[in-house]
């Protein structure tokens, strides 16, 4: 089989080229111009792989060229000496339009897929290789744009007190290493918060102290200590910025760190930490709690209280503003005290116990005796709970009251247990309850929030 | 790398490196060292005389111009460009190499001068060990580093005594594995040469407070373009510093009035903030006006000095000229600018296709008599005896 094709050679002696037609036959290259024949085994001759429709360029020996725009000549020629296969691939690859559409999706992928997953495993390798030293500097700069929007504390000495000794009681169960330090702030009388600064710094506001009891307070402080020790801080700073995570990951210089600490206290009050970070200091809190002796349930009526005390409207940069979902963190607070073998006190239901009446009551939630709305809400659809498997296997029966908000949109929320007579029951009653729906209440006209309770019975002969 | 830090603290990677007309051709500067590392340099005249003189001075002729023709297309290098990144991708970055010179052939062969294309002969394996060699050194300096690190501070003397080696090295792979019509062209540059421009000058430009840096530039140029040839034609750049003085002191102004109306701006948010600190968010503005600034500076100084640098340009008594619209350029690079941001990217290669076109439709070549004339220097040019210093490791960075 022969391949025919035009092209220039050069000599490479000088930038003359000469036209030649070019013939490849039983394994040799003749080139013919006007005047003479150079004739090369096949073999010696290399070429450039294809690329799109730029020309191509045959390398004889001596240093001698052939350029050709001829591409199919020149692949017809590659094809019959069985070389260039791979080159051959790639270039196939890149004629294609829609196999070019496919990259793209796959590169968009792979780099969102990249932001996505590898940037937080990154951000939680750097943060804890971060030195104690950096850690407490950062600490220290994030306190100081702080205390630039907070006020100085009014609590008195044994409020101050008090708080501190709910932090000794974690700190004496020898559950984590490190001492945190306890800091008091005011902030305008509105919003119960804590938060933890790196470097152990817990940020408190007097407004906390005051609606907390004492294992609530405990509880609070828990869980800001596991995120502390878990270096959320600091794994959400890098998180938010792609620049510091690569360039301090790349070097491995983590000061830089320190001039970024600044926007700490800015995210922790604006945004939060991610629901992620929350679910695991729940754990840690709770983990904590059982080792200091303290009932895990104070930190789900803490939750309910600050839940409560949330303002309706305006600015919020309270607590819980940053913590959504109260009821799933509830219930999964429930479920690993359970797991860790809690033992409950005898007389149940610490949440509806710990709930002072004086800030319970949102202003916009009302109930079936003193507040009442004018239409009362009506079920839409209602579920029975699941039997839970273990409890209808031995036999047991029983009942759960729960107690939960009717929202303006007829959705259930902030559901919780009032009654039981067996904790094995309890979860299925929560979930099967935040499942119905309602016709919600209405006042003038207008729909609005209403507080309802609600008996589940267990019943094996059902 | 420490080449890179010590030689670009000043955002003038914008000045094109004219180190051959395929250069041009195949990387419009501004565009693509934005990613590489920008080494710049000078050296006193050049060291080789010209083969021959010229017949006659040229003004007094009837100028004759040829043209650089690009046959570039968006979307062929569009699809090119992203099936490399791919592999690249999904190999972990082992096929850089590949994809680099794919590319780079790309742009090369697609232009044409005086009939012919420009060819890169680049082997993708030589570029992969400079490479290698790169992350290895990198990574031996994170480890070592990390155990003792005062050894930092060894590295970065070893990266400051390498910097000129880099220079030259990377110069002479990139020329030597460029060809026009069947010959390669060469730069040859030596270690000091490149240690004066490179490292003694950078001392001149931090003791003047900068105000050496244009004259650098010059000096760089000359010594980039002063240290190639084709075949027995050598390149050659001849101008004072006057227009690169001017260049940048106009580079300087709109530098200067972007910070100073950024801190304007930032001032006014504290103020409105009653003296509390800003926050992210609200520099914002101040960080985008910089950024854009530099940005304009850059390409400002890149298309104000295209046609000086051009001009002053010969290959033997061959010249060429420059008609860059300085006006032009710079509204293609912005619109480049918006089309990369709001296409996160992906229209990279458009963006490249663009500048390289109207690049190379603003330059031309001025033949000063029968191009073919030119021919190989010395039996053993080229051969593999001379080159195997430039062809082991292909150290490449984007001069």
């Amino acid at each position: 089989m022969s391949v025919t094709f035009e092209g220039t050679l050069f000599t490479g002696e000088t930038l003359q080229g000469t036209e030649v037609a070019c013939v490849a036959i039983a394994g040799r290259l003749e080139s013919t111009d006007t005047a003479r024949t150079i004739d090369v085994a096949l073999a010696e001759v290399r070429v450039s792989d294809r690329l799109a429709h730029v020309p191509r360029f045959l390398y004889l020996p001596r240093q001698r060229t052939i350029e050709t725009p001829d591409n199919a000549a020149v692949d017809a020629l590659l094809a019959a000496q069985q070389r260039g296969d791979v080159a051959q691939i790639v270039h196939r690859l890149e004629s294609h339009a829609r196999l070019a559409a496919v990259a793209t999706v796959l590169i968009v992928a792979i780099t969102a897929a990249a932001i996505w997953w590898g940037g937080p495993v990154l951000a939680r390798r750097t943060a804890q290789a971060v030195p104690a030293d950096i850690e407490r500097r950062a600490g220290q700069a994030s306190l100081i744009t702080l205390n630039s929007w907070l006020s100085p504390s009014q609590l008195d000495r044994a409020g101050r007190r008090r708080a501190q000794a709910q932090l000794d009681r974690l700190t004496q169960a020898g559950a984590f290493a490190g001492k945190p330090e306890l800091v008091f702030r005011s902030m305008g009388g509105n919003f119960p918060n804590a938060f933890a600064l790196p470097g152990g710094v817990i940020v408190v506001s007097d407004e906390l102290v005051a609606l907390a009891n004492d294992d609530e307070l405990a509880a609070v402080f828990a869980h800001e200590v596991a995120h502390w020790q878990r270096r959320h801080a600091l794994q959400s700073v890098l998180r938010n910025s792609a620049a510091l995570l690569v360039v301090s990951t790349v070097t491995g210089d983590l000061s830089t760190l320190t001039t970024f600490a600044g926007t700490i206290p800015m995210q922790l009050l604006q945004r939060g930490y991610s629901r992620e970070f929350e679910t695991e200091a729940d754990a840690d809190a709770v983990r904590l709690l059982v080792r200091a002796r303290i009932d895990p349930a104070s930190f789900a009526s803490i939750l309910e209280k600050l839940e409560n005390a949330r303002p309706a409207t305006g600015q919020d940069f309270s607590y819980l503003s940053t913590h959504p979902g109260t009821a799933d963190r509830v219930r999964a607070v429930q479920a690993i005290a359970k797991e860790l073998g809690w033992t409950p006190p005898a007389v149940k239901s610490p949440a509806a116990q710990a709930l002072p009446p004086k800030v319970t009551e949102a202003s916009d939630v009302f109930d079936s005796t003193e507040r009442q709305p004018d239409e009362q809400p009506r079920p839409i659809s209602r579920q029975a709970p699941s039997y839970p498997s273990a409890l209808r296997a031995a036999g047991i029966s029983g009942s759960v009251t729960v107690e939960f908000i009717i929202e303006k949109t007829g959705d259930v929320s902030h559901v919780r247990v009032v009654r039981s007579s067996n904790p094995g029951f309890e979860d299925a009653a929560v979930a099967a309850i935040l499942g119905w729906k309602f016709q919600p209440g209405r006042k003038q006209g207008r729909p609005v929030r209403v507080r309802a309770s609600q008996l589940l019975s267990f019943d094996t002969h059902d | 790398m420490t080449s890179e830090s010590s030689a670009s603290p000043c955002p003038d990677e914008s000045a094109p490196a004219a180190v051959s007309p395929a250069d041009v051709a195949s990387e419009p500067p501004p565009l693509e060292t934005a990613f590489a590392a920008p080494l710049l340099a000078s050296e006193p005249p050049p060291l080789l005389p010209a083969a021959e003189p010229p017949e006659l001075p040229p003004a007094e002729r009837e100028r004759t111009f040829v043209h650089f023709t690009f046959h570039g297309d968006a979307r062929e290098y569009f699809r090119i460009w992203i099936v490399n990144t791919f592999l690249t991708l999904v190999t972990l970055g082992l096929y850089s190499a590949w994809a680099k010179v794919r590319k780079r052939r790309y742009l090369r062969g697609s232009t044409e001068l005086l009939g012919h294309r420009f060819d890169y002969r680049a082997d993708p394996r030589r570029i992969l060990v400079g490479n290698l060699l790169v992350a290895v050194m990198f990574l031996a300096y994170m480890v070592v580093g990390e155990v003792y690190p005062p050894v930092r501070f060894g590295a970065i003397a070893v990266g400051v005594v390498l910097l000129p080696w880099v220079v030259v090295r990377s110069l002479a792979f990139n020329a030597h594995n460029t060809a026009w019509r069947g010959m390669r062209f060469h730069c040859r540059r030596t270690y000091g040469g490149a240690a004066l421009v490179f490292l003694a000058q950078w001392v001149v430009i931090a003791v003047s407070l900068g105000l050496y840096y244009p004259a650098w530039v010059r000096n760089r140029k000359e010594f980039v373009v002063g240290g190639h040839r084709l075949g027995d034609a050598f390149f050659r750049f001849e101008s004072k510093s006057g227009p690169f003085y001017l260049t940048y002191l106009l580079w300087g102004c709109l530098v200067f009035t972007a910070i100073f109306a950024g801190t304007l701006i930032t001032g006014f948010i504290i103020q409105a903030n009653h003296g509390k600190l800003p926050s992210l968010l609200q520099l914002a503005p101040f960080f985008a006006l910089y950024g854009l600034a530099l940005f304009f500076a850059r390409h400002f100084a890149y298309a104000h000095l295209f046609n000086h640098i051009w001009n002053h340009t010969r290959l033997d008594a061959h010249r060429f000229a420059g008609t860059l619209s300085t006006r032009a350029w710079l509204n293609l690079q912005i619109v480049n600018l918006a089309a990369i941001i709001v296409s996160a990217g992906l229209l990279y290669p458009w963006a490249v296709i663009r500048s390289s076109r109207y690049a190379l439709s603003c330059l031309h070549f001025e033949p000063a008599g029968p191009i073919e004339k030119i021919s190989r220097l010395g039996r053993t040019d080229g051969s593999a005896l001379g080159e195997t210093a430039a062809e082991f490791v292909g150290l490449d960075f984007g001069l």
